[in-house]
């Protein structure tokens, strides 16, 4: 997975721990919303209302990702001539 | 069921849509007694062939976010191949055709940080909102309807 630019993409370290706990996550929680912050896989969630309130009651504006788990990692499409922004705001 | 009917533009269904925080992110920012960036009022093009919503940067910079999650994402330009863009948590709500009020305000959903310079809309509302709407297109009368 790359950014669109090459340029360093936001939630980096969080993706890292996403893709390296992986294997677990998706044996027992697929389908499921994670909470990941830093290095530490937080907890695993139900909806992603859920997992993203929880993400903001314990790290305030602080870096957090919340991603639904998929074995396969599923693809958005765009159908206009844009370029996603990769980089954070 | 709730709905809107308008004239199809040139650039397509548009509506005026406002882009607002979730309400995790509202109700963080007022226990830390920060203040609360305001909905921006925008124009949204309804986009069947976009299956992830998308703002423009402006409006997420301008209500202060910062990313929380990522998407693989492939559009026109990105040659057939995905690329992982950040997505920010908001909350997009639509404008009736002639009243000021809100008529749908969706739950929390991530969006996509896309430019839109000079195309006359500040997002794309994407299948992933219209799956839970119904949206009927009469090209040959020029106006479409929505309803939620």
């Amino acid at each position: 997975m790359s950014s669109a630019s090459g340029a360093k993409m936001a939630l980096e370290k969080e993706l890292e721990t996403y893709k390296k706990h992986l294997p677990e996550l998706k044996a027992e929680h697929e389908g499921k919303f994670v909470l990941i912050h830093a290095d530490d896989v937080v907890d695993t969630f139900s909806t992603y209302e859920d997992a993203i309130k929880s993400g903001y009651q314990k790290f305030n504006t602080q870096p957090f990702l919340v991603k639904q788990i998929h074995a396969i990692e599923p693809v958005f499409f765009v159908s206009r001539n844009i370029s996603p922004s990769s980089t954070a705001i | 069921m709730p709905f809107l009917t308008s004239q199809i533009s040139p650039r397509g269904p548009i509506v005026r849509a406002a882009i607002m925080l979730t309400v995790a992110r509202k109700e963080m920012l007022a226990s830390a007694g920060q203040t609360i960036p305001t909905p921006q009022t925008i124009q949204a093009l309804i986009d069947t062939g976009a299956s992830i919503s998308g703002v423009d940067p402006t409006i997420l910079s301008a209500l202060g976010l910062t990313p929380t999650g990522t998407a693989e994402v492939v559009s026109a330009t990105s040659a057939g191949a995905g690329v992982s863009v950040p997505t920010y948590d908001v909350r997009i709500g639509i404008f009736a055709a002639r009243q000021g009020d809100l008529h749908f305000i969706s739950e929390a959903v991530q969006v996509t940080a896309t430019s839109f310079a000079s195309s006359g809309y500040q997002a794309l509302i994407g299948t992933d909102i219209l799956s839970k709407c119904i949206l009927h297109y009469n090209g040959a009368d020029g106006h479409f309807t929505l309803a939620y």
